[in-house]
């Protein structure tokens, strides 16, 4: 497993040499200052990494939390709304609820922490939607045998996919077998996507800013972009893809820790 | 042998279906693509006709529509052919080509590919000729990839080996087996670059950088009822967009399913109970 | 035997009115061993799990099921958990049914494995499952069930999908630990499947009932076998020295690594001969089957239709040739393309091989064709979705026949089909091949399918013949140990007794193509292997001039046999 980590971990490591190699020739070329075009993106990493994060987990964690119920207890009100955020997900992007927010409440005159909040909640739904989803798609599967297989069987089937029946005929009991594998497997699903919820997020994060002044790489990049300031842009836009990418790295070893069966090369 | 089915039964009552017909069929039966559906084909019908249904704020979000839509349809079908075109040489080109053109889409896959929208609007200008590329962009690394798992499936069934045992030349397998037998799958990852290239202009509109200012664009009306501090002016053009994005994703995934179950391939008994 | 471990009487599943299992009356005595055979579908699968406890909610047991101690149930696939080492799901296992610590569990868990004789199973323990191959996986899976003691063990079709000596041999353990322990043991499959082989007692399952299975006909019964006259004639197909092999890449030296599949086959056939190619997984028959069509490129040798070579010809003459040379393949339903209706796909053909028919004639021509395999001619308006496995695999044959070829080459034509419907379509094959005066070369992993189709049999391992002779000559004795092995398996899965030596398989899997064991290939399962098997790889030599083996030690070791 470490290995896996290591290995997953050091082959970003040529990306984020092309972002730098990518941010230092933009800003050579066309910034006045190209130390400081370098610096502004590095600065703003932090902020939007501090945007970015927390929603990312939270959001994660409380989709799998609803997607877990939304499958084991489909009646219950944690249930329910698993499957509703599951379902509503693709059309609730994070810059479209980060516009609602900005408009919704006016933060004319107060202070960037104040909208902290409102930012993260905003960033946090896309992920938790995702989440929510994946994870009670693959427990579904699980738990109830794969949906919509190609068996028009008259005889009725027994609940379970095949590796639960597996482990019930071997005797183990039913709360072990949902608990320590069946629950595990939808965990390591949820881990699976984690890759394109964090990319989305970093997209959300960049709206987020702008809209709410935010000082981080994200504005950085559309303010110098609107201006047409490629040596600042494209040097924030780098740090903004190496954010991305060690973000779904990190994803990817969580998969793979969750999940033996990632861990291929 | 007695094939019972076979001969006593006539056959019209059997399995009348076509493939085609039977994937439509699967494709209206989830309840969440043919609402999907639905509200596309209205979108479709009110968007153009707005302007004359009146002016009050819905009829304005609507019409906005017409250049999110008709943008979205552009670099959508951008995207696609890209993606298309990426995929299918990364399976006819060769082992080599194959591993560097897919790692490309991988890497790329993993970016914030949205971002590209506005970079390109800032530096060189927000013309759609500039615009409809970066929007394909954001779609086609995952379109390649898909289209490229698909051929390569695709090539491995056992049918095309039959039809090379028939002696029909590379060509016709090419146009009667492959191409029709691709054609679902790949429409169904193709369909995909629709919401991604919506979303993305939409985002970019938001900040500004996305569609010039004559063109109404629901990403535009966003931004300006956010500078103005109006609720109740962003509500409709939210309300059209994460309805048309949620309608895409809808009718995407139900067009995965309908191509995905045409090929579950009919087991003979095996561990049936 | 006091009281039965097992004990079921009157035993019914109904599902609403439908009955499913109609009054079932047996019982396991301790050691013992009961195999349940019935069809596909038959309910033994539903039988197992509901003497497990796990039928499902809806529906409705009647009877009385008694079992004494603790019953383990393997489910068909033997699935293991896929995000747990193997050592933890022992450890879990036995704990849970034992209350053993960890340190205990892993010795019980390798003691298992070593019954099943797991290579280094002790370091198989930090393994996940998807790291083992299939078969490897069915040696813990069993092993799982055993080390928990279960005194009433249930199997669904154990190792069904692994080679035939493979399986017996398993079985054979399992069914010995069985005995050892005194545990009942009720296996329950198909009868291809081999399950009967180590029982004590057999049933089948049929109609919702059980009954005594019927003694099955012994093998070397003599209609069982093709004894036919060789043909007279020249040979129609020769092929010389065929290797078929795949560039897997580069080493770091720069060399091109390859796979050889098919390594230097030869053989000759006349018109209207039949010609079985047995041999497990991995032995090379289906890419020789498929490189006789040149669906797969030939890297060396020859294949001469009438003469002509097939390896270099310009796709003109190919094409005249696959009008002669027609394919069965391993799964019907695959081969037919699912887009197109059945009667387009066979216009198309004789569109491409058959020229001379005009179009206006080759509707008949379908009909008849699908009728001559006993289908309704209507079934070519259908789409493939609309057939079921047995129906495609007559459509296949269908679509084969029509160009009127001479040479059928069937790779496993019966593989998705079972039972009844899996013998019809053998004796529908054979009919056509009789009246139609067809050569045949018949790939099969099932021995017994292969004498009973093919006059003469080459037996392959790792690409390369080990044993061709007639097949009346193989059933009376045949010398190469696998081809005994594999004869032995197929006699005793029907239950026709022990198959003697062999009779349990052989240990071990198949050698892998990418890394050979030196000298012979069967080296490390053969039980009579010496020490020079492993020096040299031995030589395709004659007991008689139609009688050719490759081992070092035919005319000694089979001197018991005969
Ligand atoms: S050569 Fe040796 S190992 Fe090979 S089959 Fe003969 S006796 Fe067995």
């Amino acid at each position: 497993m470490l290995s896996f980590a290591l290995r997953r971990l050091a082959a970003v490591v040529p990306a984020l040499l092309v972002f730098a190699l990518c941010a230092a020739l933009a800003a050579a070329a066309y910034a006045h200052d190209w130390s400081g075009a370098l610096r502004a993106a590095l600065v703003g990493l932090p902020v939007t990494g501090a945007l970015v994060v927390p929603p990312l987990a939270a959001g994660t964690l409380l989709g799998a939390l609803l997607g877990l119920a939304a499958s084991l207890r489909p009646r219950s009100l944690a249930g329910g709304a698993g499957r509703t955020l599951g379902a509503l997900g693709p059309g609730l992007p994070g810059f479209l609820l980060a516009a609602v927010f900005a408009a919704s409440f006016a933060m004319e005159g107060r202070s960037a922490l104040a909208a902290l909040p409102l930012v993260w909640l905003a960033l946090a739904v896309p992920p938790a939607a995702q989440t929510a989803r994946l994870a009670r798609e693959a427990l579904d599967d699980e738990l109830h045998g794969p949906s919509g297989d190609g068996f028009g069987d008259e005889l009725p089937r027994a609940p379970g996919s095949v590796a639960l029946m597996a482990a019930r005929g071997r005797g183990l009991g039913e709360r072990a077998v949902v608990w320590h594998h069946a629950v595990p497997l939808g965990v390591a699903a949820v881990a699976g996507g984690l890759r394109i919820a964090a990319v989305a997020t970093v997209t959300g994060a960049v709206a987020a800013e702008s809209l709410f002044g935010l000082p981080g790489a994200g504005r950085l990049f559309t303010t110098a972009a609107s201006t047409g300031n490629a040596g600042t842009a494209i040097p924030a836009l780098a740090a903004l893809c190496g954010l991305a990418v060690l973000l779904g790295a990190g994803g990817a070893v969580l998969h793979g820790w969750l999940d033996p069966r990632a861990r291929r090369p | 042998m007695d094939r019972t089915r076979g001969t006593a039964a006539t056959p019209k009552s059997l399995w009348p279906e076509s493939p085609w017909r039977a994937a439509g069929r699967r494709l209206v039966e989830r309840p969440s693509a043919s609402v999907g559906l639905v509200v596309l084909i209205t979108l479709l019908f009110c968007v153009p006709t707005a302007p004359l249904l009146g002016n009050g704020p819905l009829e304005r979000a609507l019409a906005a529509g017409q250049g999110s839509l008709s943008f979205a349809l552009l670099g959508g079908l951008l995207g696609a052919a890209a993606g298309l075109a990426w995929g299918i040489a990364a399976t006819a080109l060769g082992p080599r080509a194959e591993r560097s053109l897919m790692g490309l889409a991988e890497r790329l896959a993993g970016l914030p590919l949205a971002l590209a929208l506005p970079l390109a609007a800032g530096l060189a200008g927000r013309g759609p000729g500039v615009l409809a590329p970066a929007a394909a962009l954001t779609a086609a690394p995952f379109i390649a990839l898909v289209t490229r798992a698909e051929l390569r499936a695709l090539l491995r069934r056992e049918f095309l080996a039959a039809a090379q045992a028939a002696g029909v030349p590379p060509g016709r397998i090419l146009r009667r087996h492959l191409i029709p037998n691709a054609a679902l799958p790949l429409a169904a990852a193709a369909w995909t670059a629709l919401p991604r290239a919506l979303a993305a202009e939409s985002f970019a509109g938001l900040l500004g950088l996305g569609l010039p200012g004559s063109v109404p664009s629901w990403g535009a009306a966003l931004a300006a009822a956010v500078r103005a501090g109006d609720p109740a002016a962003l509500a409709a053009p939210a309300l059209l967009l994460a309805l048309s994005l949620w309608a895409l994703h809808a009718v995407g995934d139900g067009l995965r399913a309908a191509a995905a179950s045409g090929e579950t391939p009919r087991t003979a008994g095996g561990g049936r109970p | 035997m006091t009281t039965p471990l097992l004990s079921v009487e009157g035993f019914s599943l109904l599902a609403g009115d439908a009955v499913l299992l109609d009054r079932l009356t047996f019982a396991v005595g301790a050691g013992e061993v009961l195999a349940v055979t019935g069809a596909a579908g038959s309910g033994k699968s539903l039988l197992l799990k509901a003497l497990a406890g796990l039928a499902p909610p809806d529906l409705t047991c009647d009877g009385t099921v008694r079992t004494v101690g603790r019953r383990i149930l393997v489910t068909a696939d033997g699935t293991l958990f896929p995000h747990r080492t193997l050592g933890a799901q022992f450890v879990e296992l036995l704990h849970h049914h034992l209350g053993l610590d960890e340190h205990m569990a892993l010795r019980r868990a390798v003691e298992a494995l070593e019954w099943f004789r797991m290579p280094a199973a002790a370091r198989r323990l930090s393994l996940y499952p998807h790291e083992l191959s299939e078969a490897q996986r069915w040696r813990a899976v069993l092993a799982l069930a055993v080390a928990a003691q279960p005194a009433v063990l249930l199997a669904d079709a154990p190792a069904a999908a692994l080679d035939p000596t493979q399986r017996a041999w398993m079985l054979d353990r399992l069914a010995g630990w069985a005995r050892e322990n005194g545990a009942a043991l009720l296996i329950a499959g198909r009868a291809e499947e081999g399950v009967a082989g180590p029982a004590d007692r057999r049933l089948l399952l049929e109609a919702d009932r059980l009954r005594p299975a019927p003694p099955p006909p012994g093998l070397a019964a003599d209609g069982d076998v093709n004894r036919e006259p060789p043909p007279a004639g020249a040979p129609a197909l020769s092929v010389r020295d065929l290797r078929v092999a795949f560039r897997l890449g580069r080493t770091w030296t720069g060399e091109d690594r390859w796979l050889t599949v098919v390594d230097g086959v030869g053989f000759d056939l006349a018109e209207g001969d039949t010609l079985a190619l047995v041999g497990e997984s991995g032995s090379g028959k289906s890419v020789l089957a498929r490189a006789l069509l040149r669906l797969v490129p030939p890297s060396g040798g020859q294949v001469a239709w009438l003469g002509r070579d097939l390896a270099g010809a310009p796709p003109d003459a190919l094409r005249r040739a696959r009008r002669d040379l027609q394919m069965l393949f391993p799964d019907p339903a695959a081969a037919l393309d699912p887009g197109m209706t059945v009667g387009a796909q066979m216009a198309e053909l004789l569109e491409t091989l058959r020229p001379d028919i005009p179009a206006a004639d080759r509707g008949p021509r379908i009909a008849d064709a699908l009728r001559e395999v006993g289908l309704h001619e209507a079934v070519a308006a259908l789409h493939p979705a609309a057939l079921d496995a047995a129906e495609a695999a007559h459509a296949g044959l269908a679509r084969a026949l029509l160009p009127e070829p001479r040479l059928l080459v069937c790779d496993e034509p019966a593989a998705t089909l079972a039972g009844a419907d899996r013998a019809a379509f053998l004796a529908r094959l054979m009919e056509v091949r009789r009246r139609r005066r067809l050569a045949l070369v018949y790939a099969t992993q099932d021995a017994s399918d292969a004498l009973r189709v093919g006059r003469r049999a080459l037996v392959l391992l790792l690409g390369r013949i080990v044993e061709a002779a007639d097949s009346a000559a193989l059933v009376e004795g045949a010398r190469h140990p696998l081809t005994r092995a594999m004869l032995a398996v197929a006699q005793g899965a029907k239950g026709g007794g022990s198959g003697g030596e062999f009779g349990s398989g052989l240990p071990g899997d198949p050698p892998s193509a990418l890394a050979p064991p030196s000298g012979c290939a069967l080296r490390l399962r053969c039980p009579l292997a010496r020490d020079h098997c492993a020096q040299e790889p031995p030589a395709l030599e004659g007991a008689a001039t139609s009688h050719r083996i490759a081992c070092h030690y035919w005319e000694t070791n089979s001197q018991g046999a005969s």
